[in-house]
């Protein structure tokens, strides 16, 4: 038999999740990808943040990668886009953004051109849900 | 300021996007076009499986506007029906998903998304583990200042995540519902670990969970559902006029007699809890069909049962009356945002330096205000006629047919009774009713008459016929109010009056009749209704 009374375990049980709670915050707010958020985040809130575009040239103008800059910080983020190729009747109409990679330097330092990223081709949802 | 146009079904990336029919086919080739401060983004019914990545800022004073037009009143030769952002795969089902995001600010400010829904698709515990996290409506910060109205996710870890500002959502997570940003208002969460957490301002809000409101500095006006903690406050937060439902520990102010980690609650209710309060500044809470008032004989009241290292000062258990529950309006859960109760339910009153905040006249003995309730952000509060919520049918009694000039039904104390009514396109509505307010002792109130848009409809479709300007078109409060007349008659003497309104399309509106007295014995009779 436990020595505790109910009430007592019941106490214990709130304080643990109190714990618990509070170390899933903290593994969340230390992990590298916030971290790394929180830092682009910053350059883009600083007064002399710069954009500069990456499009493709055709008629489609998708965007392949923003780059982020800031001299003051002396940083610079690359975030670059991956799409998916969306075909109607065999027509290529779309491309529909699938996940974004990032990538970190200094504000002069020179990054490779980017290029369209394709992970591959599929045909157009064309649904509707009602409401 | 420029307009662009998406549409999945008939829209072509190569297109302008500048026309309806020369719509883009993704929301990111359309967010590519709205660079300026001002420009609105119309987006058709449809299915889009992409991430939209925002890559440009609004201005506080205009916005980026990312409009859905689910009724298609823009799109008008497509099938209506929503518009779905979801980054599940193409069967609907969620694999492979980690750290992605339906709508992300990506740290760019004051942009507004309305009318859409956004999911993560079903999967199992895999789909949807703690490393993934997945996010439908996802701010970088607070600071960005985004918006949503009218919108719903789900099927996602957060729902909706450092939004500044939340209005007419419903937001469902398998980790949170709404979490972080300024102001959740007219809003849902519910997830199985936090409903709304983090918030700077939650009121009128319902929130359901493990806990169903954590830490948000102030909570005012919400209602939990279920839930191992109900309320769980965090040092200095402060909740009052709030009510919580079924929950395990209903009032959570603290774990600890520490009064500097503690929290306030204040002016609120319990019902049907196992724990009513546990540790924290409770003040005038209280207490209906609880099966403890706390834990552990911890009276939270500072010198009960010789606990003088609580913070508290008032509890009250009442044998009688009890608050009771309309069977539809819980049923209708959505519709129950504001959960204000019946007065014949709440007597008392309560004392905290912060009930100035929230207007003069506290929760227990009469409503607040038959008006405003203060915002301390100052950013126009809600304007409304306090709207009584799920336990507004204080006491109505049916007595007979309406056909004659009485008996009607009667309202006992203060009281709202709501019908819905629907008109159809292009027609006019009028409602007259006869009515008669008999002299009680509380305080001579005269009843009265409302029409009203739906609380339902307060997206751009249904309230077009207020404003013509698109981005402006979200109705609350009092700007929901069509006509509202207060009977003049002296007491114990019928009047009929009337309330009209018309319509260029189809419209949900609700008739209200309302009894404002507040004191005990008030009754407001009304019979003969017609609506023609």
């Amino acid at each position: 038999m436990s020595d505790y009374t109910r009430e007592e375990l019941e106490q214990m049980l709130i304080e643990k999740d109190d714990e618990e709670r509070a170390a899933e915050e903290a593994a969340f707010t230390s992990s590298a990808a916030y971290l790394f958020e929180q830092d682009m985040t910053t350059t883009i809130k600083s007064s002399d943040y710069e954009m500069v575009v990456h499009t493709t040239t055709g008629s489609f103008g998708t965007v392949m990668a923003r780059v982020y800059k800031s001299e003051t910080q002396n940083k610079q983020f690359i975030e670059t886009y991956h799409y998916w190729n969306e075909t109607k009747d065999g027509v290529l109409v779309a491309r529909a953004r699938t996940a974004t990679t990032y990538s970190s330097g200094s504000y002069g330092s020179s990054y490779t051109t980017p290029t369209l990223q394709i992970v591959g081709t599929r045909v157009k949802d064309l649904t509707i849900l009602e409401g | 300021m420029a307009t662009y146009y998406v549409s999945a079904t008939t829209g072509n990336d190569s297109n302008a996007g500048t026309s309806i029919g020369a719509a883009k086919a993704t929301i990111g080739a359309g967010e590519n076009l709205a660079t300026s401060a001002g420009d609105i983004v119309y987006i058709a019914p449809g299915t889009y499986r992409e991430q939209v990545v925002h890559g440009y800022s609004g201005t506080a004073a205009d916005r980026i506007y990312f409009i859905g037009d689910p009724d298609c009143e823009i799109f008008t030769a497509i099938t209506p029906g929503i518009i779905r952002v979801t980054i599940s795969d193409s069967d609907n089902t969620a694999t492979n998903q980690s750290n992605k995001y339906c709508i992300k600010s990506n740290g760019k400010d004051y942009i507004t998304w309305k009318n859409v829904y956004v999911d993560g698709g079903s999967g199992g515990v895999a789909a949807h583990n703690d490393s993934n996290n997945t996010y439908g409506f996802y701010a970088n910060s607070d600071t960005d200042h985004m918006e949503i109205i009218n919108c719903m996710g789900q099927h996602l870890s957060h729902a909706c995540y450092r939004v500044a500002y939340v209005y007419d959502s419903v937001m469902m997570g398998h980790a949170y519902g709404i979490s972080s940003g300024y102001i959740a208002d007219r809003s849902i969460g519910i997830a199985p670990y936090i409903g709304i957490s983090s918030v700077d301002l939650a009121r009128n809000c319902v929130g359901a969970g493990y806990y169903c409101f954590m830490n948000c500095d102030e909570i005012v006006n919400c209602t939990s559902f279920g839930g191992s903690t109900s309320f769980r406050t965090g040092a200095d937060d402060f909740i009052y006029d709030s009510v919580a439902i079924n929950g395990y520990y209903a009032f959570m102010g603290g774990t600890s007699t520490n009064a500097t980690s503690n929290g306030t609650i204040s002016g609120s209710l319990v019902v049907m809890s196992r724990f009513a309060t546990y540790y924290g500044k409770q003040h005038g809470i209280k207490i209906a069909s609880c099966n403890n008032q706390w834990l552990n004989n911890r009276d939270p009241v500072i010198g009960a049962g010789g606990s003088t290292d609580m913070q508290g000062d008032t509890t009250y258990w009442p044998m009688t009356p009890q608050p009771l529950y309309s069977i539809n309006n819980v049923r209708k859960l959505a519709d129950v945002v504001t959960p204000t109760l019946s007065s014949t339910a709440l007597r008392g009153s309560t004392t905290t330096d912060r009930d100035t905040l929230a207007g003069v006249t506290d929760f227990f003995g009469n409503p607040r205000k038959m008006g405003v309730i203060l915002d301390r952000y100052n950013e126009g509060g809600i304007t409304s006629s306090r709207d009584l919520g799920h336990a507004e049918l204080s006491v109505v009694e049916v007595t007979g047919s309406v056909s004659s000039s009485q008996p009607g039904f009667s309202i006992i104390d203060e009281g709202i009774f709501r019908i819905p009514i629907t008109v159809s396109a292009s027609s006019a509505v009028t409602a007259s009713i006869g009515l008669r307010h008999n002299a009680g002792d509380g305080i001579a109130i005269k009843p009265k008459f409302e029409l009203r848009y739906s609380q339902n409809n307060v997206t751009a479709s249904a309230t077009s016929t207020y404003t013509t300007t698109a981005a402006l078109q979200h109705l609350s409060g009092s700007n929901l109010t069509i006509q509202s007349v207060t009977s003049t008659a002296d007491d114990d003497v019928f009047e009929t009056i009337s309330v009209s309104g018309s319509f260029t399309k189809q419209t949900e509106l609700e008739l209200l009749f309302i009894n404002q007295q507040t004191g005990s014995d008030s009754i407001s009779t009304f019979s003969d209704l017609e609506i023609t």
